[in-house]
């Protein structure tokens, strides 16, 4: 089905690995209006595959959909635009999953003249797929590469193009397994394991189609500009390019934000250890980037004599003070382990650091125990193979809280495990871990912690406007994935004189009405298409390079309203396979117990904030999408 | 004397991990730090300061005191997941 609009490629591609069957998927311009792209895209495609389903789906039934999809600006040449989809039914939650990769896969599928490649059935063998241009698709006999890290399986694959592949974690049905493009993973959410279960070990698309652009000469110039505000911002040109994500190390311990001994304190006494700092100035070999990204805030750090991508920021505080470990280079050679074997590192470091609390409290013993990191790495090794304790451990760390107790402290929402931030140092955060559509995920939660603590100082513990912010920075950090980019783009938002001047007079103005800008912003929301301007000063330049990229016609209200319409259309999807709000909630540790014995206020108020975020939503007490708002966003199909 | 630790865009800039250094209040000890590295005053204070835990902006911001033993870090704003 072609296209009228420029950037996108025009076909999307549906195949049934059951029947080996190949077609095109119908995807009109007006769905590429209203769903832009990448997981926007990916969530109507996967929400007409269930809509006519009664109930739940086995994530590991051959009726589970994979899609692959990619945004307008991949593989154009804006800055930090390599960045792809990967959405099914997720094993670990049964809910919608989205998983975003940095890889080249994204850009080669585009090249290859797919704007997305669907997947459904299971395929009779161990099965590759060789994708090429005119719906030419191979499938191959993968026994050669069964059992192989992501790392040789890539290597091994004779055909040149862009891969995108599983590990052994995946082959085994690991419920956090990723699938890895180049060094870089989709890894959360477990769409790794759902490969597994089709029998897929991977795909390669070859071929030399170049998307065409609207306004070239705009264009240009847009990004240029662009490139130079990530370059000099100080977030995107300064700490991320120095320290990576794991800058955020010493300001999380700082603002008592670092999961420690199981989500039992924020902070750790030997955090330097495994600060960004310390990994940069002595483990650091050169920083690298994804494909056309001018932050280049990879680390690329020595792991036996090889270089290869070190840890983020959720990594180190999850194999650091999350189980008492101050041992950087230990924490190198897992995550690389964790790369190989093909596994989410946050849900993997979560899991073991509740079955420690679990041996602890004399619940489960299973030889792990904070603090003690000789057995580590072979533990991460049985979980990829499902050997002994890994078995259970490759479960997740709501299936093992269903076996041996201690849900209280089982750090997970929906099944998905939280990432590095203690929320009780910052309750919008833990508001965002309970509401995010895929699970205790820190990003799809709105990302608060950024307002809370980490680049702004906006009161971490009340209550006031987290509702609609997180509303606000969820739609817009959809639209921005969606549109193909990076969400680290989305930090040169903030204006320099906050980020570059937090003590200044602005800065203290900005903390201090933010909080109670929630009328103001929730009218923004509701009234979002009026506001058909670009945003001034290269705050958002996303929506005049989608526009030059495209030729449709694009501005910041339309933007957050495909932001807004994209995750609606994912809460429906949840709704659909049974989410209710019971399961918008949070592990009682982090709802009951304070963080601070002397601070009544360091707790999240769950109710309080889950009430206020349906409001903004617009959704009804019982946190579904009304018939009136679905209507609203045209998501009534 | 307080110990201050730098971290992030201030490790960048004063290229020292920690010091001891003799100040009154926060301000004095911008004024100390903006004279041992010969920066401009205004670049010192640009920072996310704590003081034994706690940021100015909830204390005195720079006319916080100080006192011996003091433990204090300066951060930059960051963002990134």
């Amino acid at each position: 089905m072609a296209t009228k609009f420029k950037g996108y490629v025009g076909k999307v591609l549906k195949i049934d690995l059951t029947k080996k069957e190949v077609t095109e998927y119908p995807f009109s311009d007006e769905e590429r209006e209203l769903f832009l792209g990448g997981k926007i895209m990916a969530a109507k495609i996967v929400y007409d595959h269930i809509k006519n389903m009664d109930g739940k789906l086995d994530p590991f039934s051959p009726e589970n959909i994979i899609a692959i999809t990619s945004g307008p600006l991949n593989a154009c040449g804006a800055p930090c635009s390599s960045r792809f989809n990967t959405s099914t039914i997720s094993p670990l939650t049964g809910y919608y999953t989205s998983s975003n990769c940095g890889g080249n896969f994204g850009m080669g599928m585009k090249r290859a003249g797919y704007d997305a490649i669907v997947i459904v059935g299971k395929a009779d063998e161990h099965t590759y797929l060789v994708i090429k241009p005119d719906m030419k698709v191979e499938f191959k006999n993968a026994d050669a590469l069964w059992g192989k890290k992501t790392g040789e399986s890539q290597e091994l694959i004779p055909e040149k193009g862009d891969k995108f592949v599983i590990g052994p974690a995946g082959e085994n049905l690991v419920r956090y397994a990723c699938v890895v493009s180049n060094e870089r993973a989709a890894g959360r959410g477990g769409v790794g394991a759902v490969f597994g279960s089709k029998n897929l070990k991977g795909l390669v698309v070859e071929g030399h189609v170049a998307p065409q652009i609207y306004d070239k000469a705009k264009y240009d110039k847009n990004n240029v500009k662009w490139t130079k505000r990530l370059t000099t911002h100080p977030t995107t040109g300064k700490q991320l390019p120095n320290f990576g994500t794991a800058a955020l190390v010493a300001p999380m311990q700082a603002k008592h934000l670092l999961s420690t001994n199981n989500y039992r304190s924020g902070q750790f006494d030997k955090f330097d250890d495994i600060s960004g700092e310390t990994l940069t100035e002595s483990y650091l070999k050169y920083n690298s980037n994804c494909t056309s990204c001018p932050i280049r805030c990879a680390r690329m750090v020595d792991v036996e004599g090889k270089v290869v991508k070190g840890p983020e920021v959720e990594t180190l505080g999850l194999f650091g003070p999350n189980i008492l470990n101050n041992n950087m280079q230990a924490i190198l050679d897992w995550n690389n382990l964790m790369d190989e074997y093909g596994m989410d590192t946050i849900s993997c470091g979560n899991t073991l650091s509740f079955a420690m609390e679990l041996n602890e409290k004399g619940m489960w013993d299973n030889g792990l125990q904070f603090g003690k990191i000789d057995n580590i790495a072979e533990t991460i090794e049985s979980i990829a193979l499902r050997q002994g304790i890994g078995n259970e451990l490759a479960e997740g760390s709501k299936r093992l809280s269903d076996k041996f107790g201690g849900k209280e402290f089982a750090m997970n929402v929906k099944g998905m495990e939280l990432a590095a931030y203690e929320p009780r140092g910052a309750v919008g955060q833990g508001l965002g871990y309970a509401i995010a559509n895929r699970g205790g995920c820190h990003i799809n939660g709105g990302y608060l912690v950024v307002l809370e603590g980490l680049g702004l100082s906006v009161n971490p513990y009340t209550t006031h406007g987290k509702g609609v912010l997180a509303a606000m920075f969820q739609d817009l950090m959809e639209a921005i994935s969606a549109g193909g980019n990076c969400l680290f783009t989305s930090y040169a938002f903030f204006p320099y004189f906050l980020m570059g001047n937090p003590n200044g007079l602005m800065t203290k103005i900005v903390n201090k009405v933010m909080t109670e800008l929630g009328l103001a912003i929730k009218a923004i929301l509701r009234f979002a298409p009026v506001l058909a301007i670009h945003m001034p000063f290269g705050m958002l330049p996303h929506t005049k390079a989608i526009q030059y990229a495209t030729g449709m016609k694009m501005n910041f209200g339309k933007f957050l309203r495909i932001g807004e319409r994209g995750y609606n259309l994912e809460r429906l999807i949840d709704v659909k396979l049974g989410v209710t709000t019971a399961d918008d909630t949070l592990p009682a540790r982090l709802t009951t117990e304070l963080q601070i014995a002397t601070n009544p206020k360091s707790k999240v108020p769950l109710d309080k904030l889950k009430k206020k975020y349906y409001k903004a939503r617009f959704w009804s007490k019982d946190g579904k999408p009304t018939k009136k708002l679905i209507k609203r966003l045209k998501l009534d199909f | 004397m307080v110990n201050v630790k730098f971290f992030g865009i201030a490790r960048l800039k004063f290229k020292e991990k920690e010091i001891q250094i003799e100040a009154g209040t926060v301000k004095e000890l911008c004024q100390a730090i903006a004279d041992r590295y010969s920066v401009p005053f205004k670049d010192v204070k640009q920072f996310l300061i704590y003081v034994n835990g706690v940021n100015i902006v909830d204390l005195k911001t720079f006319r916080t005191p100080l006192k011996d033993g003091d433990n204090l870090m300066f951060l930059s704003p960051s963002s990134g997941g």
